[in-house]
């Protein structure tokens, strides 16, 4: 199965790296949720959580303060003006 | 006699406490230009995809671009001028430089009948322009060696504010030019003034290396993308384009107070190495005076045993 390759990096550089087969971020439209072989998309996102699904193990959390978000050919960048990866729940 | 190698000894004390400090802020430069080096590397991939999605969303929008951030205003005869300078001395020219540099600039923009408002990073810009009595509108101090994200974001607001300002505000510019030192390499930096706003789209055909190069010219430009596949935006083309260009001043702000930050430091670590090599002159110097006036009081002291032996055995 094709699955995506999420980067979630902000000025400081690269927060989380890694590939997933679900995705999940706060667009300014409300949220947005990002399979594999999706649309390429541009999409604005508002100050909240970005949720990563990887392939194996718990879930990923990344807050974000705003950024964008770029998906083309299953290649998935959150590019956010502060990134702070949570330590995903046990 | 005794007197004057008392001051080639309290002198060569001296200088040589003052290497130990020219030699300690030496290594602290050296070592904070790395920081400052990988910072400006960080951020890199950051910009590049802001660039990238930037000139996506305006080859989406379609052939009029209507943006104020894109569009020079006409009814504002005010040019917002940030001058990116060092909070403290020690780093030889550089703050002289910038401010040169930024003063020939703001003299020339006031001579084509603008208004020049000054914003200012760091200090020692500010105490110039206060000595001189040069109104600054807005400084942003203590941060210039290790600019964050929080103070560019800060300087981005303010100075956007000001740009989409309605005229009859008083704070309100029709274009933002930008004098900072760009970062060449270790030994070669140069200010520089760019246009950072109105933004100015180019056409060109997606090449990441036309992006760069472009870059490197004396106003913020953007690569007008022509084949990018097709896109879906939400909420829509023109409203990513709104969020992103803010977004993207603000992280070529950044991008130069990272650069000016890098040099500063740089210029510092020079200025600190070359007091140093001073210092290590002047104690040899020093030292050559201080066993001279020893030797001279030792012939004295000679000369005054002899004549005093020989006024005796004339006595005699």
């Amino acid at each position: 199965m094709a699955e995506l390759s999420v980067e979630v990096a902000d000025w400081e550089g690269q927060v989380w790296q890694g590939p997933a087969g679900f995705f999940t971020a706060p667009s300014v439209e409300g949220s947005i949720g990002i399979y594999p072989r999706h649309e390429p998309l541009l999409a604005i996102l508002r100050e909240g959580d970005v949720k990563i699904v990887p392939p194996e193990g718990p879930d990923v959390i990344v807050h974000i303060t705003g950024g964008f978000l770029s998906v083309d050919s299953d290649i998935v960048t959150v590019v956010a003006d502060e990134a702070r990866l949570m330590t995903p729940a046990n | 006699m005794a007197g004057s190698q008392r001051v080639y000894r309290a002198r060569i004390k001296s200088t040589q406490s003052l290497k130990k400090i020219f030699r300690a802020m030496e290594l602290i430069a050296a070592s904070r230009i790395g920081r400052a080096r990988d910072a400006a590397a960080r951020q890199r991939p950051y910009a590049a995809a802001l660039t990238r999605a930037v000139s996506l969303a305006a080859s989406h929008v379609g052939e009029e671009i209507r943006h104020p951030l894109l569009t020079e205003r006409a009814d504002v005869k005010r040019v917002a001028l940030l001058v990116m300078a060092a909070d403290r001395g020690m780093a030889g020219a550089y703050t002289a430089n910038v401010l040169r540099e930024a003063e020939a600039h703001a003299a020339e923009l006031e001579q084509d009948g603008f208004q020049v408002d000054r914003y200012v990073v760091g200090r020692r810009a500010l105490t110039y322009y206060e000595f001189r009595g040069v109104p600054v509108r807005r400084s942003w101090l203590g941060s210039s060696d290790s600019p964050t994200f929080p103070v560019a974001k800060e300087i981005a607001a303010t100075l956007l504010d000001a740009f989409t300002a309605p005229a009859s505000a008083d704070d309100a510019v029709g274009q933002l030019h930008v004098v900072y030192t760009h970062f060449r390499n270790m030994v070669s930096q140069a200010p520089r003034i760019v246009r950072m706003l109105p933004l100015e789209f180019v056409e060109e055909v997606d090449d990441p290396e036309a992006i760069t190069v472009v870059e490197e010219r004396a106003t913020a430009q953007i690569v007008k993308a022509e084949v990018f596949p097709l896109y879906s935006f939400e909420p829509s083309p023109a409203g990513v384009l709104d969020a992103l260009l803010p977004r993207y001043v603000r992280s070529r702000i950044l991008d130069c107070l990272l650069q000016a930050a890098a040099s500063e430091l740089a210029n510092r670590q020079r200025a600190m190495h070359t007091a140093t090599e001073n210092a290590e002159d002047l104690v040899r110097k020093y030292t050559r005076l201080a066993n001279q006036a020893r030797q001279a009081d030792i012939t004295q002291e000679i000369s005054e045993i002899v004549s005093g032996a020989d006024a005796l055995a004339a006595g005699r």
